[in-house]
């Protein structure tokens, strides 16, 4: 972990610049988010991973009480993987609250995911003591909030040439063409303008033609009786090693979303899978730092694009129990009328089969509630199920004014001779223009918080004592779960993923003689345990549901009652007994 | 039956340096073999690379939760990049740390790779040997009680009542031995065998029979919940700590694959060591005693989980190459183990995974001088470990009264140990139990390691054919040739070359399935001449695997300068490298 003194002196630099602004009495709010801000973030640009953890910084030191930022281990390259934590930190132990993961850029080209990630611990900082709803579940959630758990691969997608789907990897050196050299042939920036486009070269037999609306970018494939004029070489670049072949070992090759340890397969059967799972070091560090908080009910990654919340399995047959299907449904039911254009299914049948992907550890292997959510769609280009050629060029073309063309340019190509380079910058495709961009970060945040609100939380309910004959009394005691994720899931009750919850009675000279769970509250049903009625274990408390136990004791005076769950908190009261 | 009185495993222990791993042997045993420590294995190995430090290279894979080291020896003469290149061999002594017998075997093979007659091939090929891969699990057969151990002391919540291994099992009746416990119990679903009432078989309701015995391993309810033994010290196995059908939730399999120190420092050793093409453990996940069941390929995206048909032959040979040294019949069952080490080499790495148990009492009873003439049709149909209540195979319901098969292998196996029994099986004995008050409690059964450790008698006579074995194994690693390199000249200047390569090792440069997983990396020849050099052919190229003989013939058409030299070179993943230099002809 980072220590605290590295990154105040990390922060002296940022402060100068970012922090200490004035009430503003020219700015006005607009609801959703406060005029006034401690820290000032522009929503309509992205960030390198220095970028996002100076927002993080700022937003520590701004607010001190409600977050704590450190990071939990290094990436290949040895950047930091940062956890900003949000919650009340004066109200009880952050450890013991109900926690939800929200992480983000997995995919290093993903970029949109960090902006929503931190646009979430913004959002909660800038409105905690001003939206009540924010308010509350500070005060008792615990938020931990992950960036980017691939920050080698985000920082190379800004600082290097890249397409729009290129730097999904992490930066481990990997033999893609298996010739026992590694990374050897990558992309060239041949024309210098920071993106990698297309090559493509005039060819008679050539069976592509430029587009006849948009020329300057695009091409289309020759109708089947009608010549072409060129022919696509693919990504730029020039052969490297000699191998007579393009591009074909990048940095990296594997891909930190099939690297999860639950139905993990190897590379002949999960592409890009590579060594084992948890063997990329941000990604084990996330792991460890999951498995050390089994306060964690939900969790959410962003990806990019399409427009969906993912549930899992993430295989025709993988591990689901249907009362969690059905939890996490309705939770993404709602999502759908948060995210306009955003489609709630099930990752295998809609998408695509995935082993070793994240939320199936999550799920399968932690019983966590858990979605990928694939933010943008170009369905928000024009607001329409229209996405295609036209709609990109007319996009491109009247609201963002060709920013983003590369035009058609020769270039004389060592392998290929005269060619031409252009198309579209890596920008354009998977992540948002920067006027859609704050709306994307605002209307995920907002689904991501529902969801952390649905997350277990217990309170007591009635608290019946009556006294039975010879010094004895029966105590009820209602438990109730304030969110919709039951405090363990199926899963977890299934495989013994976690400990059971547990209701503890004890005082001074106060004996518990049996105890058990009430399994008809109006016809008095208990279902007494064998053994060590003071501590009863209970396999879960029911969402917005409650458990009823009841412990007959012998003594007299104050008796305390504790409800300890991993996942729903801690409570404790005191009873007196007659 | 003959009921010694004499407890064999009597043990005096000096506790105060059990955790510090310098225990000098205490048993006092008759029948079991003399094992080494952790101290006296470190000792051995360091004087092994000491003195023959040309050959032997020592490092220390990882350091175990209680700080003892994971010795690993490296054999090969040469530089380190030299090594790198060659086919190797990996030897895993004793992955689970319960088969100290088999790490004692590993370990002499070691010793014995620096012989005279052996030396020379430590420059053709590199050998890996682990003695111990759970150092820690293997130094508790030092310690008193003893207490059979599979598995190092990750603390583990089995019971999930959020303590954490506050309920081991013990030895109760302080003869120095944790092992069973028999319970008179209208609930239990165990009867005495007919024939011999030591052994208990479970009772077929079908039959018109009642269970009355509870079978449980010895020890009390310490923390009061009606369970016995039910969270025991911690624990990962680590022969169920890898990728291939890893068995999540068993509370001996860690948290994820790979997640102990240990595993993954080996783990990451067989990555970075890609030309260990054959990996031997011994364990529990026995595919050498019985050679494993083999399937057609898996279709595409399909994780194939029985070894291939195309593969399947080599495991038959080598399976029958271990028998005929260990002088006994294939076995009829093998256990499996979900997450071994063995099968993660060759299901998800695609090198030849093997694994012998070593000793059980099914490899006893097929050992063929000790077996009697008569018995060819009847052989034992379980495997050994019979770990509790719940491993008790079903047995088919038209078992004759006359042909019992439950309990046979285990009577069988006290017959076979004859004399030795009383050492290997405490007779039953009744103790007052606190949780079974007015019950008939008897502790006794099985001595731990009973069903992993060959009699003292056998074992050398044992150690040195698994030896024999591991030697015959070293030999039959895969090895490149360039068989012929025939250049003709065109041209002044231009020649056409024709190269034959050949495999002059046994097992093939790549398994189909090693090809299968592209984690084998193809065999490639590299010719020194730029690509601009090439009229037919290019610098650099792959081929498929070569099988033991098979040859393969490339050609190119090179322009090279006559008089100027290059080099042929072909590498191989798993079966070394070799060069060939030609001066063209012409000036």
């Amino acid at each position: 972990m980072m220590t605290l003194r590295t990154f105040l002196t990390g922060l002296l630099i940022v402060a100068s610049t970012g922090l200490g602004f004035a009430q503003d009495e020219n700015t006005f709010k607009a609801l959703g988010a406060p005029a006034h801000r401690k820290v000032d973030v522009s929503w309509n640009r992205f960030y390198d991973v220095d970028g996002l953890a100076s927002i993080l910084k700022q937003l520590h030191v701004a607010y001190p009480t409600i977050t704590k930022l450190y990071s939990i281990g290094e990436s290949f390259q040895g950047r930091p993987v940062w956890v900003l934590e949000v919650t009340n930190r004066e109200n009880g132990d952050p450890e013991r609250k109900p926690g939800m993961y929200i992480d983000g850029n997995i995919h290093g080209n993903e970029v949109q995911a960090g902006e929503v990630v931190t646009y979430t611990a913004w959002y909660l900082c800038e409105n905690y003591g001003k939206v009540d709803l924010i308010t509350e579940l500070v005060d008792s959630r615990v938020i931990y909030l992950l960036p980017s758990i691939n920050p080698d691969g985000r920082d190379y997608w800004f600082h290097n040439a890249n397409t729009q789907h290129s730097s999904r990897t992490g930066q481990m050196p990997t033999d893609e063409d298996k010739d026992g050299l590694m990374d050897e042939d990558p992309f060239d920036d041949l024309d210098g303008d920071g993106s990698i486009t297309m090559m493509r070269k005039r060819d008679p037999d050539g069976r592509f033609l430029p587009h006849p609306d948009y020329p300057e970018f695009q091409m289309v494939r020759a109708e089947p009786d009608e010549r072409g004029e060129y022919i696509i070489l693919g990504d730029e670049g020039v052969d490297n090693d000699g191998d007579g072949r393009v591009n074909e070992d990048n940095p990296g090759g594997y891909d930190p979303n099939r690297n999860w340890a639950y139905d993990w397969q190897p590379h002949y059967v999960q592409y890009w899978a590579k060594d084992f799972p948890f063997s990329f070091p941000a990604i084990r560090a996330v792991g460890e730092f999951v498995l050390a908080h089994p306060n964690i009910g939900g969790m959410v990654t962003f990806h990019n694009y399409g427009g969906y919340i993912l549930r899992g399995p993430n295989r025709d047959g993988g591990p689901l129990e249907p009362q969690d299907e059905q939890v996490m449904f309705d939770i993404a039911k709602r999502g759908e009328r948060m995210l306009p254009f955003y489609r709630n299914v099930i990752s295998w049948e809609d998408l695509y089969p995935v082993w070793g992907g994240q939320f199936d550890w999550f799920y399968a292997g932690r019983g966590i509630t858990a979605f990928t959510s694939e933010l943008w769609t170009p369905k928000n280009m024009f607001r329409s199920n229209d996405t295609g050629d036209n709609a990109r060029g007319d996009f491109l073309r009247y609201l963002l004014l060709n920013d983003g063309v590369v035009e058609w340019k020769p270039y004389d190509h060592p392998q290929y001779g005269a060619i031409e380079i252009g198309g579209v910058k890596k920008e354009f495709g998977r992540v948002p223009p920067s006027f859609l961009l704050e709306e994307e970060c605002h209307r995920n945040m907002a689904f991501t918080l529902y969801h952390a609100a649905q997350t277990p939380l217990l309170e007591f309910g009635e608290i019946e004592v009556e006294a039975l004959r010879d010094g004895l009394s029966k105590v009820w005691v209602e438990v109730r779960n304030l969110g919709m994720i039951p405090t363990r899931l199926q899963q977890d009750i299934k495989h013994n993923i976690n400990r059971a919850d547990v209701v503890m009675l004890s005082g001074e000279g106060v004996e518990v003689i049996s105890a058990g769970r009430v399994t008809d509250r109006f016809f008095n049903r208990v279902e007494a345990v064998k053994a060590r009625p003071e501590r009863l274990m209970i396999d879960r408390v029911p969402g917005l549901g409650v458990e009823r136990v009841q412990f007959v004791v012998s003594g007299r005076g104050k008796a305390k009652i504790v409800v300890d769950s991993l996942k729903g908190g801690r409570i404790e009261t005191v009873v007196e007994l007659p | 039956m003959k009921r010694s009185p004499r407890i064999f495993w009597t043990l005096s222990v000096i506790a105060a340096f059990a955790w510090a791993g310098a225990l000098a042997p205490v048993f006092a045993n008759e029948a079991a073999p003399k094992f080494l420590t952790h101290s006296e294995l470190t000792e051995q190995v360091k004087s092994l690379s000491r003195k023959f430090a040309k050959f032997v290279h020592l490092h220390s894979l990882a350091q175990s939760n209680e700080g003892r080291d994971v010795w690993l020896l490296e054999f090969g003469a040469g530089g380190v990049e030299e090594r790198a290149l060659r086919p190797a061999l990996l030897v895993v002594g004793d992955v689970e740390g319960d088969r100290l017998a088999g790490s004692e075997a590993a370990l002499a093979f070691a010793e014995s790779l620096v012989d005279d007659e052996n030396k020379a091939r430590l420059s053709d090929i590199t050998v890996y040997v682990i003695a111990r891969l759970n150092p820690d699990a293997s130094q508790r057969y030092f310690q008193s009680p003893l207490l059979q151990r599979n598995a190092n002391l990750t603390p583990y919540d089995d019971d999930r009542d959020g303590f954490v291994d506050e309920d081991p099992p013990q030895d109760i009746n302080g003869d120095g031995l944790v092992s069973w416990m028999r319970v008179e119990d209208a609930d239990g679903a165990l009867m005495l065998h007919p024939d011999d009432e030591r052994i208990l078989i479970e009772a077929d309701p079908v039959k018109g029979e009642d269970g009355q015995w509870l079978y449980l391993r010895e020890g009390r309810d310490d923390d009061g919940d009606k369970e016995l033994n039910e969270d025991g010290t911690g624990g990962v196995n680590f022969n169920k700590q890898f990728t291939f059908e890893f068995p999540w939730f068993d509370p001996q399999a860690g948290m994820y694959p790979l997640k102990e120190t240990i595993t993954y420092a080996l783990g990451r050793f067989l990555i970075d060591h890609p030309h260990i093409g054959v990996v031997f453990t011994f364990s529990s996940n026995d595919n050498l005693a019985k050679s494993p069941p083999s399937a057609k390929r898996s279709s595409s995206r399909v994780p194939q989980t029985e070894i291939t048909d195309d593969d399947a032959e080599y495991y038959k040979h080598i399976g029958e190459q271990y028998r005929d040294a260990i002088g006994m019949d294939e076995v009829d069952d093998a256990l499996r183990v979900p997450g071994s080490l063995s099968d993660w080499a060759y299901f998800h790495r695609g090198r030849m995974g093997l694994s012998a148990a070593g000793w059980s009492p099914a490899i006893a009873l097929a050992l063929k001088e000790d077996k009697k003439s008569d018995d060819d049709e009847e052989k034992p149909n379980e495997d050994g470990n019979k770990g509790s209540e719940e491993e008790h195979e079903d047995n088919d319901a038209d078992d004759g009264g006359e042909d019992e098969k439950r309990g046979k292998e285990e009577i069988e196996y006290l017959e076979w140990l004859g004399e030795r029994a009383g050492d290997y099986f405490t007779p039953w004995r009744r103790v007052e139990h606190p949780d079974f008050p007015g019950k008939t409690v008897e502790v006794g059964g099985w001595a731990p390691y009973a069903f992993t450790t060959p009699p003292a008698d056998v074992f050398q006579a044992w150690k040195d054919k698994h030896v024999a074995f591991l030697h015959t194994l070293s030999q039959s690693l895969p090895q490149v040739a360039i068989e012929e390199l025939e250049v003709k000249p065109l041209r002044r200047g231009v020649y056409e070359v024709t190269v034959r390569m050949t495999n002059t090792g046994y097992l093939p440069t790549e398994l189909k399935h090693g090809e299968r997983t592209t984690d084998v990396l193809p065999t490639r020849l590299v010719i020194d001449l730029p690509d601009e050099a090439f009229l037919a052919g290019q610098p650099r190229t792959n081929f498929g695997p070569l099988a033991k003989g098979e040859v393969r013939e490339a050609r190119f058409v090179v322009q090279a300068k006559p008089g100027g030299k290059n080099t042929f070179s072909l590498i191989s993943a798993l079966g070394g490298s070799v060069g060939q230099s030609i001066i063209w002809e012409g000036e």
